[in-house]
């Protein structure tokens, strides 16, 4: 993983190869690890030739069947390219009258799978804390599914970035579970801080944003890995191509390590 | 050898375990990720709170608000650093508060720009912010951003020492609805209700609150209350639509207030206030916003005929737009936001300006700011804003600055700006008599038509940083400012036996240092302090800037969730002795250095109920704060909120 992680580091920097591939895989700056994951699995599962650009550089000529971008930088780069895309990793993205297809792969499990794995841990009532300008679609969809499952989501909207505790105090007073949605403006060191607290202090189960920060007292049944998101970027690049794809967002498995995750968080905050 | 090896050992390791140590945190990772994702994708805004913000901005949250107590919208301002409030009813009868920024605190204080959701609140008749007449409540107030410092090349004129930006909520989520009710000595009373919903497409707000409480004590006697009652009544709305991809917010508010007042020869005024707001956001593009804005707001003013009949009411009326884009360009290293704006501004009375009934102000500004990250961890930044008016005159504001952040917790900043004070229409056109004592009506003020703006010059540098996962912040920054051609109110020869006119021929010298420390411990759980040191030179040697700042200024408090569901918060601030001077009178009043104590303590036995007993000012019964004779009490009041 290693080798194939400084490969393609040394890839994005080196011109880009005479002969041009099927796909231009767009990476934001920096290259962190996140990104590093994600193309990892995305490589993995494509196992076919790529051109790849940093979203800093000018994207290398020629045409290509399919632009994959990771990150926002990356997406916004891309997204002047008429080029049927792909974008992961990019949260905060939002597909604004672009014409040509476009695919964005969620950084959560799909809507039904959320649910399952929260009735599955016995939760009744989730607090989902999101922020006002995220996309509102997938807890819409997480609560049409719940109402079957018996499980209700309450979306927590977060309107300022200092906002979270106040909203915890008045909106997760009947709540039996928090979770933040992995939005920008939702997930930092403070908000996370602020969640862990709130749940800790109420013996709740407290859902972590991303795999990442999977840890002591936080859950990881609601995450999909990064590198996850690289290898469903891959499969969804691979449907468009097929002209299979007919939805606008899909969603990565849940965090296939899943049990590992659950032995890693503390009793108290499994109910 | 066998020592040698022993000691070399745990250096040994050290060095081995150094690589793994060096590799960042999972969690460290993922909080980078989401922080590149923000700066990549979210809609960029004119002045962020953040680190890299050009001046110190302190945010005061709804959470914060709500643990306060407070009944007066000022008194949030209080134990805030680099702020002054002084509680008092100018002879005007229209001011009981006075909020400065950076010392020279005083009735018609003008350097100072407050803003309700980015709409300017200044009475264009002076220049000054009505503070009890804002048509604003406490229950629907969702920050207020207090930026110390220069800001005109973005906000325009006024913005010289400060701006104050309240936001209000917008609505959002499903159906909820929240009704309070509270009471307390000196006859306080209140009762508020607010209700909210919404969905994909849109939101709508409504809120009231009705409030009467008695008048403020007397000086030379406090038990009797110099004001008889004051009643106020405010109602708010505000929606939101999405078009498409664009988002419409509207926002309309009215305040009506009935008073009673220390002077016998007008003993009752009324003020009514209100406005209309609309408000579009489109995005252009992954990068580029575009915000338009269009306000209306109204304000009237009649003092009951006093006993020799005269109509003493007066109007005023604005008209403002504004229009700016925002880009973020070259992989959002450089930031630009340029803009153009207009407003119409008019006062009408039958007294303010002797023959003459209308007086108007139009006002024409465009503004350039630009923002580039040079290096990873160095930021300059500068903006140049032109602004001409026929009451103001032409002037150029300008700003420049540079943000050092070498590690993500610390930013250093070091700045210089120019802004202006603009005169207003009552300095330029002001033509009528006032009271002088026992209904004498023996005063005269006079406008002064060659007045020009006043400009600002600012210098300053400061530095902030986070510690224990960012749950401590500290904050110090020194400033340095001088204001010229300063637009003074002094007496002058005329045709009564007390004459006063405007002039502009002053020099203001501002120093000052802040210090700032809050942690925020947990979810409900804060403690803060603050300093403030400020000296005041004057070139024309007037007390009402030498000696009205307090030169020392400290704040305490903290907000703490307890068990049983209980919550406990006080704010404790000492200021250093003032002379308390009125731009409006001759009064001058010494008020000693003094501690003021705010508490709250509540109780929530369920998610919908919250019961709580709350007090200001509970060191003493009375206090002085100001010349006009009256006293700010202790209050003790207590009440319910219920929440569906």
């Amino acid at each position: 993983m290693v080798m194939r992680s400084a490969l393609l580091a040394l890839l994005l920097l080196a011109p880009v190869a005479a002969r041009a591939a099927q796909a231009l895989v767009v990476v934001s700056e920096p290259l962190t690890p996140s990104f590093r994951e994600a193309l990892d699995g995305f490589l993995a599962e494509w196992g076919e030739p790529v051109d790849t650009a940093s979203a800093g550089r000018a994207l290398p000529p020629g045409s290509r069947a399919v632009v994959v971008a990771f990150g926002g930088r990356a997406a916004a780069r891309a997204r002047r390219d008429g080029t049927p895309m792909i974008v992961a990793l990019a949260p905060g993205y939002r597909d604004e009258g672009r014409a040509a297809a476009t695919v964005r792969v969620a950084m959560t499990p799909s809507p039904e799978r959320f649910i399952s794995a929260l009735a599955a841990a016995g939760v009744r009532r989730l607090l989902a804390v999101r922020e006002v300008a995220a996309d509102p679609d997938f807890l819409k969809r997480a609560a049409a599914a719940g109402e079957r499952a018996g499980v209700r989501v309450d979306e927590g909207i977060l309107s300022s970035p200092d906002g979270l505790p106040h909203l915890l105090r008045h909106d997760g007073v009947l709540a039996d579970a928090v979770w933040l949605a992995p939005d920008p403006g939702t997930v930092n060191p403070e908000n996370f801080g602020a969640a862990r607290e709130f749940a800790r202090a109420r013996s709740l189960p407290f859902f972590a944003p991303a795999a990442g920060l999977v840890m002591d007292e936080v859950r990881g049944d609601l995450t999909v890995s990064f590198r996850e998101c690289g290898r469903e970027a891959a499969r969804a690049a691979r449907e468009l191509l097929a002209g299979r794809v007919t939805t606008k967002v899909v969603y990565p498995p849940a965090a296939g390590d899943i049990t590992a995750v659950l032995k890693s968080t503390s009793p108290s905050a499994s109910r | 050898m066998r020592r040698l090896s022993a000691a070399a050992l745990p250096v040994l390791l050290g060095l081995l375990a150094a690589p793994a140590a060096a590799q960042p945190r999972k969690a460290d990772e993922a909080f980078r990720f989401f922080a590149e994702e923000g700066r990549a994708s979210t809609a960029l805004r004119r002045v962020a709170p953040t680190q890299g913000s050009p001046v110190p901005v302190d945010v005061i949250t709804a959470e914060e608000i709500a643990a306060s107590g407070v009944v007066n919208l000022w008194d949030l301002l209080r134990f805030r650093v680099g702020l002054d409030v002084i509680e008092g009813r100018s002879s005007a009868g229209s001011n009981r508060a006075v909020v400065s920024v950076r010392g020279t605190p005083r009735d018609n204080s003008h350097e100072l720009l407050v803003l309700l959701d980015g709409r300017s609140l200044y009475d264009p008749r002076s220049g000054v912010t009505l503070w009890e007449q804002i048509p604003v409540q406490l229950q629907d107030i969702e920050r207020i951003e207090i930026a110390r410092g220069p800001n005109a090349a973005l906000y325009g004129s006024n913005a010289g020492l400060g701006v104050i930006n309240i936001l209000t909520r917008r609505p959002s989520g499903p159906l909820k609805a929240r009704a309070a009710a509270r009471a307390g000595t000196g006859r306080f009373g209140e009762l508020s209700a607010a209700g909210e919903s919404s969905g994909e497409r849109g939101g709508l707000r409504l809120s009231a609150t009705s409030r009467t409480q008695g008048g403020a004590p007397l000086a030379a006697d406090p038990p009797a209350q110099g004001h008889d009652f004051l009643r106020d009544h405010t109602g708010n709305f505000r929606g939101w639509a999405r078009v498409g991809e664009a988002t419409i917010d509207l926002s309309a508010g009215i305040d009506k207030q009935d008073f009673g007042k220390t002077t016998g020869v007008k003993p009752q005024g009324r003020m009514t206030t209100n406005f209309q707001l609309a408000r579009l956001e489109r995005p252009l593009g992954p990068d580029s916003t575009l915000e338009l804005r269009v306000s209306r707001n109204e304000s009237l003013s009649s003092d009951f005929p006093d006993s020799a009949g005269r109509d003493t009411s007066s109007r005023f009326w604005q008209y403002d737009t504004e229009g700016l884009h925002t880009i973020s360009w070259g992989d959002g290293r450089l930031v630009t936001t340029y803009g153009a704006a207009w407003r119409y501004a008019a006062s009408g009375s039958n007294y303010l300006y002797g023959a003459t009934s209308l007086r108007t102000n139009r006002t024409v500004r465009g503004f350039l700011h630009q923002t580039i990250q040079v290096t990873p961890t160095v930021s300059i930044m500068g903006g140049l804003n032109n602004e001409t008016a026929n009451a103001g005159g032409y002037h150029k504001d300008f700003q420049g600055a540079v943000l050092w952040a070498p590690v993500e917790e610390h930013a250093f900043r070091a700045s210089y700006s120019r802004a202006n004070i603009k005169p207003q229409i009552l300095h330029r056109y002001a033509d009528f008599n006032f009271d002088i004592g026992n209904g004498f009506m023996g005063g005269h003020l006079a406008g002064n038509s060659s007045l020009n703006p006043s400009p600002l010059t600012n210098y300053e540098a400061g530095w902030r940083g986070l510690f224990l996962d960012k749950a401590l912040t500290f904050e110090l920054t020194g400033f340095y400012t001088e204001i010229r051609d300063h637009i003074n109110l002094d007496q002058t020869s005329g045709p009564n036996v007390f004459n006063m006119t405007y002039d502009n021929t002053n020099t203001v010298i501002l120093r000052g240092l802040e210090a700032a420390m809050r942690w925020r411990a947990g979810p409900g759980r804060s403690l803060y302090s603050n300093y403030t040191q400020e000296t005041v030179r004057d070139q024309d040697g007037h007390a009402i800037y030498l000696n009205t700042t307090p030169r020392h200024k400290v704040n305490l408090g903290f907000d703490w969730a307890l068990p049983l569901d209980l919550r406990a918060s006080m704010n404790a601030g000492w200021k250093d002795a003032y002379k308390a001077d009125s731009t409006s009178g001759a009064a001058q009043e010494d008020v000693p250095a003094f501690w003021r104590v705010d508490a709250r303590v509540s109780w929530s036995p369920s998610a919908w109920l919250e019961l709580f007993l709350a007090g200001q000012n509970l060191e003493r019964p009375y206090r002085r704060e100001y010349v006009d004779n009256l006293l700010v009490p202790r209050r003790i009041q207590g009440g319910a909120v219920v929440r569906w």
